[in-house]
């Protein structure tokens, strides 16, 4: 027997050490924090589903709620309908077009979130670019309200989410055979209906991961509804922080990530089975 | 040789014959296509006649299906003028120019069941769903696919994919229809059946078709004509017995068949016959074009040429190197000098022994047409 069959890691096998890792980092410490929710109070034993009840009883906590998930469907239409033409011209595009655009679809991405919300902040602002400009071309009378609202956030949520939805449209659209298009337009398909009847079918999965990768950043993101909010105004990762740090009340504070992590496990589930369905007649 | 007896066969299916409507003629004029400073098409004329199934043979790279995508309309010609039943159609776009086409991938839609994909063009039409769902329901029943029209692309076999992209391709009754190397996916005996049955089916309907292959064979048993393309140009368009007999380049005599080049000088001369002086003797040709060039290549197919056991006038002596028993068929291989050898392939009757290498012999032509001259500089 050779020393490589000695030593023939099974393919399962390879997945181990980031099994490991994954167990000892994430796993574990959910466990922790979903015991924790658990708790009537800090430091008290048992179980009891009384943080729960504190969150569902109080209005201003399910409003809380309710705005997050709005947001985050908003801010994932948002990046649908600006992100899909933008990959699709993507996707099309040749030689220095090709370079110029992934330098602008990936610059956000390399500039940490606090840069960009600041970049907003100043755009929005009451003397800021967007009121500066509708002012100045007489559309507005007085400056518009923008900055500690929640579309100030959605806005600005948006726009930093948006390379996360192009890139897997991108990716997509690209796997598209072009003769599929060629077909159609032979069988005297136009323009509209290629589209709607054979490009957009196909890129479903891509659309969907990317819907998934927006909603669940931008419920679970914190910097940029901090800063653009203006404490004013909360969303589900705000009140956990404000909870756990602000307050120390660890077991509300897990209570309410565990409230989030269930909306967004749900909303994933739900997506990746639409996605299965999409992908299974896409081979 | 193969290829002969399956013109035969198809030609005697009785199917063949019957045409349902009258089909419509396709004419490119001067034709001529840069891809920036490569020119991959150089003025191509072709008059295609309606209802007729012609071929567009020639190696990788000669511009097959840059020629294909500019009569479909995806690319437009650098120059030149296309016309469909005398309209031009240059300016019209794809989805205008009722040219169906089946590629060589098939391209179904991997979304859409086999009914859909049928389907896709009769509501790109705007027909009644009624209309819609008899027209699917006829094309699938041509096809012999009916049980299958629930089924997704990618539970089909290569040849029900085929007959599919065919059947949606038909369906919206196209003037034109194109095919890209439609066989190159499928194995041998898959092939030949496909062959015949899309034949079988584009007579039937009596739609203009446009082949594209590199298969000489393909072109050869499927074709009422064929177009032989090299670099960008056509170089003969014929029909197959024709293009096989009576090469009119020196390019369409080697692509297509098994052919022997021979360095030539001609001699003498008197009306049509030619005496040309090659390696090993003298013989004596018919052509009906006769180069002015000096140096020559005579071109001679191996079955145009018979072995003899006595010398003769117009023979040529030589040495039998090899010797391989080919189904019907004898090859042999005869050296007539140091650097020359010539294949013969002669009928195998029973009984008769096969000439054992190193035994002298004499090469005469079947008949002094059987042959063709070239200049030797291309
Ligand atoms: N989009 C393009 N840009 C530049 N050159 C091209 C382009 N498409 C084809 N060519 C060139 O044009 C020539 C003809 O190409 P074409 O695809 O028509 O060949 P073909 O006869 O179909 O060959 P094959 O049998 O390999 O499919 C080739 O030399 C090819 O490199
Ligand atoms: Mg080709």
């Amino acid at each position: 027997m050779k020393a490589s069959q000695l030593f023939s890691p099974k393919e399962w096998q390879l997945a181990l050490p980031l099994a490991f890792f994954l167990h000892l980092f994430y796993v574990a410490p959910l466990a922790i924090l979903l015991a924790s929710s658990f708790q009537q109070a800090p430091g008290v034993a048992g179980v009891s589903l009384a943080q729960y009840g504190n969150f569902f009883g109080d209005a201003v906590n399910r409003d809380v709620l309710v705005d997050t998930f709005i947001l985050g469907v908003q801010v994932t239409l948002a990046c649908l309908i600006f992100g899909y033409p933008v990959a699709y011209i993507y996707a099309r595009a040749v030689g220095i077009w090709k370079t110029i655009l992934t330098f602008l679809i990936l610059l956000p991405l390399l500039t940490s979130a606090v840069v960009r919300t600041f970049g907003w902040v100043v755009i929005l602002g009451k003397q800021g670019l967007v009121n500066s400009a509708l002012l100045g071309l007489g559309v507005l009378q007085e400056p518009v309200k923008l900055l500690f609202t929640h579309h100030g956030v959605a806005i600005a949520m948006t726009q930093i989410q948006l390379p996360l939805m192009i890139l897997p449209i991108v990716a997509s659209i690209s796997q598209i055979d072009s003769r599929l298009l060629a077909a159609s337009a032979s069988l005297g398909g136009g323009a509209w209906r290629t589209f709607w009847k054979v490009v957009f079918p196909l890129t479903l999965p891509g659309v969907i991961s990317g819907c998934l990768l927006v909603f669940a950043l931008t419920v679970s993101s914190f910097v940029t509804p901090s800063i653009i909010g203006g404490g004013q105004i909360m969303y589900m990762p705000t009140l956990i922080y404000q909870q756990a740090v602000v307050l120390l009340n660890g077991p509300f504070a897990a209570a309410i990530s565990a409230i989030l992590l269930v909306m967004v496990l749900t909303v994933v589930i739900g997506l990746s089975v639409l996605s299965q369905r999409s992908r299974a007649y896409i081979r | 040789m193969e290829s002969v007896e399956r013109i035969e066969s198809l030609a005697s299916r009785p199917e063949v014959q019957v045409l349902a409507n009258p089909g419509h003629s396709l004419v490119l004029e001067q034709v001529i296509h840069r891809f920036g400073e490569m020119v991959a098409l150089k003025d191509i004329n072709l008059e295609i006649r309606p209802g007729e199934f012609i071929s567009l043979l020639g190696p990788s790279g000669c511009g097959k299906t840059t020629l294909l995508r500019i009569i479909a309309g995806f690319l437009k010609p650098s120059a030149g003028q296309i016309s469909i039943d005398g309209q031009p159609v240059v300016n019209l776009s794809p989805n205008q120019r009722g040219v169906g086409i089946v590629f060589q991938n098939y391209a179904l839609f991997p979304h859409m069941s086999v009914w859909d994909n049928v389907a896709y063009g009769l509501r790109a039409k705007r027909l009644s769903n009624v209309n819609v769902n008899t027209k699917v329901g006829e094309m699938l029943d041509l096809v012999q696919l009916g049980h299958l029209a629930k089924r997704y692309p990618s539970e089909l076999s290569g040849g029900q994919q085929q007959r599919v992209a065919i059947a949606r391709a038909l369906a919206v009754g196209p003037k034109l229809m194109l095919l890209d190397e439609p066989f190159s996916a499928l194995d041998k005996n898959l092939r030949l059946d496909m062959q015949i049955e899309i034949r079988r089916l584009l007579s039937a309907q009596g739609v203009t078709a446009v082949l594209v292959t590199h298969d000489q064979e393909e072109a050869m048993s499927m074709s009422d004509r064929i177009a032989v393309m090299s670099q960008g140009e056509i170089h003969q368009f014929d029909s197959p017995t024709q293009i096989y007999d009576q090469p009119k380049t020196r390019f369409v005599t080697t692509f297509v068949g098994t052919c022997n080049l021979l360095p030539a000088q001609i001699v003498g001369r008197d009306g049509a016959d030619v005496l040309v002086q090659v390696a090993g003797g003298r013989l004596l040709v018919q052509s009906a074009s006769l180069p002015s060039e000096q140096d020559l290549l005579l071109a001679i197919r191996p079955e145009h040429l018979r072995i003899q056991l006595q010398p003769g006038a117009h023979r040529l002596s030589g040495t039998v190197e090899l010797c391989l028993p080919l189904g019907s068929f004898m090859v042999y291989e005869v050296r007539i000098d140091a650097a020359t050898k010539l294949k013969v392939t002669q009928p195998r009757s029973p009984g008769v022994s096969p000439l054992e290498a190193g035994t002298e012999i004499y090469l005469e032509l079947v008949s002094p047409q059987a042959c063709s001259l070239f200049p030797a500089q291309a």
